[in-house]
């Protein structure tokens, strides 16, 4: 297994209290797969993604659990050891391309600057390999000494992502990849993921708002909600019967453009506070599902046929 | 627009500004009491003696005659002579004490900027800790020292008690260099002359200590806020998360960015450290612009007053020019 995730607690300790940002989160990730991880906004998905580069911002902190790559736990490990990880073996691409590039900096010197950072080779190999790079992911080599602001979005975000597969690392997290870009540059980037997938044997956590597009593109999905994995299933299984009443609530929130009502379906209410969150399931306010134990005590995550789910509905 | 075109844009846009200000400084100077000859000759001197001399430097003509001869000269490049000091010409006496001012503008500029700098940034990388609020404490109390009180102590503990530099002047009698540039340092460094630049630094440690110490808090604010403000941006998250040293992500990636913000404020400040040297000047007995033009206020000199006017605005332009090009030069953003 390349990457385990197990009993994951990350909590902001803030002013106004703790907030428990994401709990118990627990998954296992192989070579060559795509997990989709989705959520609405504040469900932890992004702070999950930066506790497994162990740069979740102060005044966060990862509390409890362990981050196991290649069986080398991450939350034990010193920053002069994170350091030669970070880039070299796992890789991160941002939501926002606009303003993860140094402004400053010509995009060029920026990837030559990633390899340098982690491998003992010339400028010259490294502008060279920097070259192919560029060429890699559609960019043409003659934009290796612009600076970022002469990029579109779209070319940035493939800027970004040349630069996070420069050292061959073993798996990408995309935080909302193609969130600030439009639909058919999303496309050409979600193909992007799935070549260096089929290619180069490169796991990807795509997390996403997008349930569509995770479905899409994605071998499993995760769901997440208010800090909790509600479930965790293969793809085409999510789609066809999804487990947990939130999972089945966001699928029925997909838009179908083939169907004649025009009506858009949502869920009602609204995620929870964090730093209060409601007794009992943090789903259950919202939940058409929800029994008198839903209001009274944390449901356990139960494993069913090889998927993840939980939730009461499925035994305590 | 090309880059000439912005720049002849810009020393276009000194005129009206020399205009204003000269057509200001004109006026407030005849609006106050007295005259320079009056100056020269005082109260009790003839009636007639006085009418004299008025005619002899122009000043009984009307104000607007006066006003328009005065701008024609200018035309011509012509600052005028002197009204008092012997008739010397305006551009000679300005030359004599600008050189002196500008020295200890940059030793002062440069002393700021590099505590500034030092400060700033040991405040913004641990933004909140204790040595955040020692910075802090640093830029609120230098920046509400008293210049000249400043001064008297660095005199007394590095002249008086430690003997180690000079407590006034900007270079021992017969020291000098020869004149090129008027900037002592600098001239001693073309002229290959070691005891004269040894000797002209050890004169300008003190003045521009106590100037630049005082302003260096400002820079630390600044810096302080700046860096924090690029620390926290996506960028910098991103250069994490690529595995970068920490190092490379401060000097090569934060620093930079938060300087450029930074930067206007140091092209403001060098125009009124040019300015506001006098205290500085009259404390360590400095030869320079501050204390040569107190004078001359004094004595009504109004040629000199609305020469040195018209020069200050001349440099302060071309320094805010530069500050422009540096900027264009530091951010890809920026082209003109």
């Amino acid at each position: 297994m390349l990457l385990e995730i197990e009993d994951l607690h990350v909590y902001y300790f803030t002013k106004r209290g703790v907030v428990r940002a994401v709990e118990g989160v627990s998954f296992e990730l192989d070579r060559a797969e795509i997990l989709g991880i989705v959520g609405e906004s504040g469900s932890g998905k992004s702070t999950l993604g930066l506790a497994i580069m162990n740069l979740v911002p102060s005044p966060g902190k990862i509390v409890r659990g362990s981050i196991r790559l290649d069986g080398k736990d991450l939350t034990k490990m010193s920053e002069k050891e994170l350091r030669d990880i970070r880039g070299k073996e796992i890789a991160m691409v941002f939501q926002d391309p606009m303003t993860s590039l140094d402004p400053l900096m010509r995009i060029g010197d920026q990837i030559v600057e990633t390899i340098l950072a982690h491998e003992d080779v010339s400028k010259e190999e490294a502008k060279r390999r920097a070259l192919e790079l560029l060429e890699e992911v559609g960019i043409s080599r003659d934009r290796f000494n612009d600076y970022p602001h002469q990029l579109s979005g779209g070319m940035r975000q493939r800027v970004m992502i040349a630069m996070a597969i420069s050292l061959n690392p073993k798996l990408i997290i995309a935080d909302e990849p193609t969130t600030a870009l439009d639909v058919i540059v999303q496309d050409q980037i979600m193909e992007l993921f799935s070549k260096l997938r089929d290619e180069f044997g490169v796991a990807v956590i795509l997390i996403s708002h997008d349930l569509a597009l995770e479905l899409e593109v994605s071998d499993k999905i995760g769901v997440m909600y208010a800090g909790w994995l509600m479930e965790l299933s293969k793809s085409e299984e999510l789609a066809k019967k999804p487990l947990n009443p939130y999972a089945r609530e966001l699928l029925k929130a997909i838009p179908n453009v083939e169907l004649e009502e025009q009506e858009l379906v949502s869920i009602p209410g609204s995620p929870p506070d964090l730093h209060d969150p409601p007794k009992g399931c943090r789903f259950h306010p919202r939940c058409p599902d929800a029994m008198p134990i839903c209001f009274k005590e944390e449901p356990p995550t139960k494993s069913i046929d090889g998927r993840l789910v939980k939730c009461w509905l499925y035994g305590g | 627009m090309s880059l000439r075109a912005y720049v002849i844009t810009r020393i276009l846009m000194t005129i009206p500004m020399i205009l204003i200000l000269l057509t200001l400084v004109f006026l407030v100077m005849r609006v106050l009491p007295g005259n320079p000859v009056i100056a020269i000759v005082g109260m009790k001197a003839s009636p007639e003696y006085i009418k004299k001399l008025e005619h002899q430097l122009g000043l009984d003509k009307p104000l607007w005659q006066q006003y328009l001869d005065y701008l024609g000269n200018l035309l011509r490049g012509d600052l005028g002579r002197s009204m008092i000091w012997g008739k010397r010409p305006v551009i000679q006496e300005i030359m004599d004490h600008f050189p002196a001012t500008l020295e200890l503008t940059i030793g002062g500029f440069l002393v700021s900027v590099l505590l500034g700098l030092a400060t700033g940034m040991l405040a913004g990388i641990r933004s909140g800790g204790k040595v955040d609020a020692s910075m802090r404490i640093y830029s609120i109390v230098v920046y509400s020292l008293f210049i000249p009180l400043l001064g008297m102590m660095l005199q007394l503990v590095f002249g008086v008690w430690l003997h180690m530099l000079p407590v006034g002047g900007r270079i021992d009698p017969g020291m000098e260099p020869p004149s090129i540039t008027g900037l002592y340092v600098l001239d001693s460094i073309i002229s290959l002359k070691m005891n004269s630049l040894l000797n002209s630094l050890a004169h300008l440690a003190l003045p521009s200590l106590t100037l630049g110490l005082v302003l260096s808090g400002i820079y630390t604010r600044l810096v302080r806020s700046s860096l924090m403000e690029v620390l926290g941006q996506d960028f910098i998250r991103a250069c994490k998360a690529r595995g970068l040293p920490g190092r490379a992500i401060l000097f090569k990636h934060a620093l930079k960015n938060a300087l450029i913000p930074i930067l206007t404020m140091m092209g403001l400040q060098f125009a009124l450290l040019l300015a506001g040297a006098v205290l500085t000047e009259t404390t360590f007995s400095w030869p320079g612009m501050g204390t040569f033009l107190v004078e001359r206020i004094t004595y009504r000199d109004f040629t000199t007053i609305q020469g040195a006017i018209v020069f200050y605005a001349l440099f302060v332009a071309l320094v805010s020019l530069i500050v422009d090009l540096v900027y264009a030069y530091v951010d890809p953003r920026i082209r003109y």
